[in-house]
């Protein structure tokens, strides 16, 4: 299972560093042209890198024996380095895309950063449709491309989200939550430099996605990346008071993170569906304490309860 | 505020029929409401007078400080959901292995820390109303899942919030609380786990009490 991952991933870092490696649009670019080459040059790097280190991870990562209890349901062998990494993002959050997304809430008004949100949501429903496809959700692929039609067209450019109004919701798709209705197992946990909380199977789906993605071709080079950071400012900003309070409320800010992301994305995984027996054990009393249940504890219950319902 | 019981319906209704299903819910409206059993029913209604509470608390936003609001909270959590049964499962097999004055000691910083944590938490909503969709079985011990979505005053997409009751001693109370999909029961349990894991039972109680100290005197 893993190095089926190891390998698409392989596959498409090669893609993308073919595809970054030509020059984009030859004429009127050379001096950004000149720029990017070193940020792509390092993009590649770290796709590498990041290869090599999945692979490696995969060999010597076994899910932990007692993986199937719900309470230690966690496979992050890398935690130590997950951990170094998110103190490392979190800085950078706190030191730069926390004050842009301020800045940003602070000058656009709603309305407007509403605009903007439609916007880079419209340009990300070619993307979604291929997955609906890739997932045979038919329905869901049907209306990510009605609502690219509608939004493009009478919503001018995406600025407008016509299509929620008539009853078309989004119905967000990748290529991680495709492999995982193919079966592709989340693999360990990783925390990735800058894109944050992810796994194996995640990363190679933001990959795919990046190549499935017309509009990485459409646009020119910097228009990408620029959609890049417009897109992660976006994102930033509509989870600032989000992010805080979680921050401010968690007694191990990274293992919520952690599990945050797992749920999150087993819920778009089912698409928002009940999953057909809930992953919430058993939780009658007797169960979580077994056999040492003692009076002690006994009396605590009856005494808490009598306050609790006072 | 309405009261919207949408029994099964053959499961997950798909996104293509929703403004036909409205347009259905609003018509029938009162024969899905008769045709609800009598446990959905007495389920729905924990949640949606726990919604109106937290509502009302909510309201009077001006006039009132965070203390204050954070007491009205306690009520609620109080009352309505099974602190006891929280905080066994959110401890987990730890509890086995943890010492009676532990034990104690994290029964008595743990309804303060749950209060801190949901006060603030909800404490940024803001003019946010909230309608029962429909109740179903949870699974396991007889438990019901109510699902409620949370409607934004801005318009904006709703987020779904799901809660699980159980029938304890003759009543419901709420038991977990699935926001988008993620359970806050189980998120506390694997944090919890991590720490445990990391300093040891002392060392969650003391997390424990930094958080609720810390949290007390940022209210201020």
């Amino acid at each position: 299972m893993c190095q089926w991952v190891a390998w698409l991933l392989a596959l498409a870092s090669f893609i993308l560093a073919r595809v970054i490696g030509k020059p984009a649009f030859e004429g009127g670019h050379v001096t950004f042209a000149a720029a990017t080459t070193r940020i792509m040059r390092l993009g590649k790097m770290l796709a590498m890198l990041m290869v090599i280190g999945i692979v490696a991870g995969c060999a010597s990562a076994t899910a932990p024996e007692n993986y199937d209890d719900e309470e230690y349901s966690v496979n992050d062998p890398f935690e130590d380095i997950n951990r170094i990494t998110f103190a490392v993002n979190d800085t950078i959050d706190a030191v730069l895309l926390s004050p842009m997304a301020n800045i940003y809430v602070g000058i656009v008004p709603r309305w407007g950063r509403e605009r903007a949100t439609n916007m880079l949501n419209n340009l990300g429903e070619p993307v979604n449709f291929f997955n609906g496809l890739l997932q045979w959700e038919l329905e869901r692929a049907a209306t990510s491309m009605l609502r690219f039609t509608f939004n493009s067209t009478i919503g001018l450019g995406g600025v407008f989200d016509v299509a929620e109004g008539i009853g078309f919701s989004r119905t967000p798709e990748d290529f991680g939550q495709t492999l995982a209705v193919w079966g592709v197992g989340e693999g360990p946990f990783l925390m990735l430099p800058l894109f944050g909380p992810s796994n194996p199977r995640d990363t190679a789906g933001m990959a795919v996605d990046w190549l499935m993605d017309p509009f990485t071709r459409a646009l020119r080079e910097h228009e990408s990346w620029q959609r890049s950071i417009v897109r992660g400012i976006d994102l930033r900003s509509r989870y600032i008071d989000e992010l805080a309070v979680l921050k401010a409320t968690s007694i191990d800010h990274y293992a919520a993170m952690r599990e945050l992301y797992r749920q999150h994305r087993g819920n778009e995984i089912r698409n928002g569906k009940l999953p057909s027996t809930l992953p919430i054990p058993s939780i009658t009393i007797w169960d979580v304490m077994g056999d040492e249940f003692d009076q002690a504890a006994s009396d605590d219950v009856v005494g808490v309860d009598k306050v609790s319902s006072e | 505020m309405k009261l919207f019981y949408v029994l099964s319906l053959g499961g997950i209704v798909g996104r293509r029929q929703t403004v036909a299903l409205v347009a259905l819910l609003m018509f029938s409206l009162s024969s899905f409401g008769a045709s609800a059993s009598a446990a959905d029913d007495q389920a729905g209604d924990v949640v949606q007078s726990l919604g109106e509470r937290a509502i009302s608390v909510l309201g009077k936003k001006e006039g009132s400080t965070f203390v204050e609001r954070e007491a009205a909270f306690r009520n609620i959590l109080v009352e309505g959901f099974h602190i006891q049964t929280i905080s066994r499962f959110v401890l987990g097999r730890h509890w086995k292995t943890a010492t009676k004055y532990q034990r104690e000691a994290y029964s008595d910083i743990f309804v303060d820390f749950i209060v801190r944590v949901y006060a603030s938490r909800f404490d940024s909503y803001n003019g946010q109303t909230f309608e029962i969709l429909k109740t179903v079985k949870a699974g396991t011990e007889g438990d019901m899942l109510v699902r409620t979505r949370i409607l934004r005053p801005s318009g904006g997409t709703p987020v779904g919030v799901d809660f699980r009751v159980r029938m304890i001693r003759g009543g419901y109370r709420v038991v977990d609380i699935n926001v988008g999909g993620i359970s806050m029961l189980h998120t506390h349990r694997v944090e919890f786990a991590s720490v445990i894991k990391r300093k040891g039972m002392d060392g969650l109680l003391e997390e424990l009490r930094a958080q609720v100290e810390a949290r007390g005197s940022a209210a201020e």
